[in-house]
């Protein structure tokens, strides 16, 4: 995958972008429904690892049932590429699904757990899944480092985790995460700049 | 976005990318035989997307077809059913002129051509009465519908003979026309075959009406000749001219009875020789 960050000149919008003359998300799905099946791989080959790692983040690095859910999800996509119209980008399509793949597992397990509940999104509040993971070790190691602050992101609120791993992983825009998330613009901003203040916090303490 | 948000980017992504982390190998490969499946158990959903302007038609396109082809079978055989042994309209007997035998193969051969030539569409060489009379043009068909064939007729001779006292004229080609191509190919050669045989025929046939109509009306004409003395005479030398001598001289026996004043021409009297 090609992809570069571009300057953040337009506030919250995507900052991931392709800049190369890949094929296109879309284009490679379309080829999928035509039957071209190398199509679909080069698809899966793009997006497998932001996915999984936004259900690993967002389960707290359950990796076993992030394989099941990231399995669900791709499924979900070979069964509805037909169907699917060009109505939004692929990945925003993508990620919802994922979504609600993941909500379905938390509906199994915790049936209180709602990601719209307004509470959690006061950063003063604890987060649901939080309170399952330790506070990270601060390490000097390169390796270490990066797992305190995966740990820092499993540590935010659920919504707020959830919209920066959209961001992340995802390159969703801020009208793409309403999107995604059913909720409005700018319930979805708010809950993007609580999960970047959080993280900077973290960084800094990290360092 | 600003510039920290970027830095908490960059500094996320380097600790992903420095984690490795990745699903299983299963999970991988379950999604693409998925995906190869679903293309294998749908290829005509491939096939719609890629030929989106003809694709929706082709069926129903394969379908018309099938019903044309099968509607033209149809046509065929029953054509067939209607042709004994297939002949087209080219060996349908011509339109026949004059007293010529009309089943001659000369005479086909010498107007096939023009016939031939007709172009209408093909017709059983021998089709039903009214599937050839709907064939024919309207001018042509006129006749034809003038005499209903339905009806029952006396035989042709008679019929000549009563609506024809004179000798019958050659028949109109219109009216052979109409016979060859309306009836069978015998219908046609009866026809034909009447204007041959009419000079002679209707002789034999106007003597025999004749001596039909004088035999049924011979008591009305001895009645009517009771008060007319020259309508007795005509009549007594009009059986003179039969060679009916005995009825004449009865008539004449009785004329001179009821008019003894009456003068008998000699053609009226009996020859000499003949008693």
């Amino acid at each position: 995958m090609t992809a570069v960050a571009q300057p953040a000149s337009a506030g919250l919008a995507p900052i991931i972008r392709r800049v190369d003359d890949t094929p296109a998300d879309e284009a490679l799905l379309s080829a999928y429904a035509r039957g071209d099946a190398r199509a679909f791989a080069r698809l899966y080959e793009r997006h497998e690892r932001p996915v999984y790692r936004f259900l690993l983040r967002a389960l707290n690095g359950n990796a076993a049932t992030a394989d099941d859910l990231l399995q669900e999800t791709w499924l979900a996509v070979v069964r509805n590429a037909v169907a699917w119209e060009p109505r939004a980008r692929f990945t925003t399509w993508l990620y919802t699904i994922a979504r609600s793949k993941l909500l379905d597992h938390w509906r199994a397990r915790v049936p209180v757990v709602s990601l719209d509940d307004e509470a959690v999104n006061d950063p003063d509040q604890t987060a649901l899944a939080a309170d399952e993971t330790a506070q990270p070790e601060v390490r000097v190691l390169s390796r270490a480092q990066a797992r305190t602050f995966v740990a820092a992101v499993e540590l935010l609120p659920a919504a707020q985790r959830e919209a920066f791993l959209l961001h992340a992983e995802g390159g969703l825009s801020v009208d793409e995460l309403a999107q995604a998330t059913g909720v409005g613009f700018e319930t979805a901003k708010s809950r993007l700049r609580y999960a970047m203040t959080r993280l900077r916090s973290a960084m800094a303490d990290w360092r | 976005m600003n510039g920290r948000d970027e830095d908490t980017l960059r500094a996320y992504r380097a600790a992903s990318e420095a984690l490795d982390e990745q699903p299983g190998a299963s999970v991988r490969a379950t999604v693409l035989a998925a995906a190869a499946r679903e293309i294998d158990a749908k290829p005509q959903l491939g096939d719609r997307v890629a030929r989106p302007r003809f694709g929706g038609s082709r069926r129903p396109l394969a379908l018309a077809a099938s019903v044309l082809v099968g509607a033209i079978a149809l046509t065929v055989a029953l054509q067939k059913e209607e042709t004994p042994g297939g002949e087209s309209v080219a060996l349908a007997p011509p339109p026949i002129s004059g007293y010529e035998d009309a089943t001659s193969s000369d005479s086909i051969a010498e107007s096939g051509p023009a016939a031939a030539a007709k172009p209408e569409p093909a017709v059983p060489a021998a089709p039903p009465a009214p599937r050839a009379a709907r064939s024919q043009t309207p001018r042509a068909a006129a006749p034809a519908e003038a005499k209903p064939s339905s009806a029952p007729q006396p035989p042709a001779e008679t019929r000549l003979a009563e609506s024809t006292p004179e000798p019958a004229p050659p028949p109109p080609a219109s009216v052979a026309a109409d016979t060859s191509a309306a009836g069978s190919r015998t219908d046609a050669n009866t026809v034909a075959a009447e204007p041959a045989r009419a000079p002679a025929a209707m002789g034999r046939t106007r003597i025999a009406t004749e001596e039909r109509r004088e035999a049924q009306s011979a008591t009305r004409a001895e009645l009517e000749s009771i008060d007319d003395p020259e309508r007795w005479i005509a009549r007594i030398v009009a059986l003179r001219e039969q060679g009916r001598h005995d009825d004449a001289e009865r008539e004449l026996k009785r004329l001179r009875e009821r008019f003894p004043q009456a003068k008998i021409p000699p053609a009226a009297l009996q020859p000499f020789g003949t008693r």
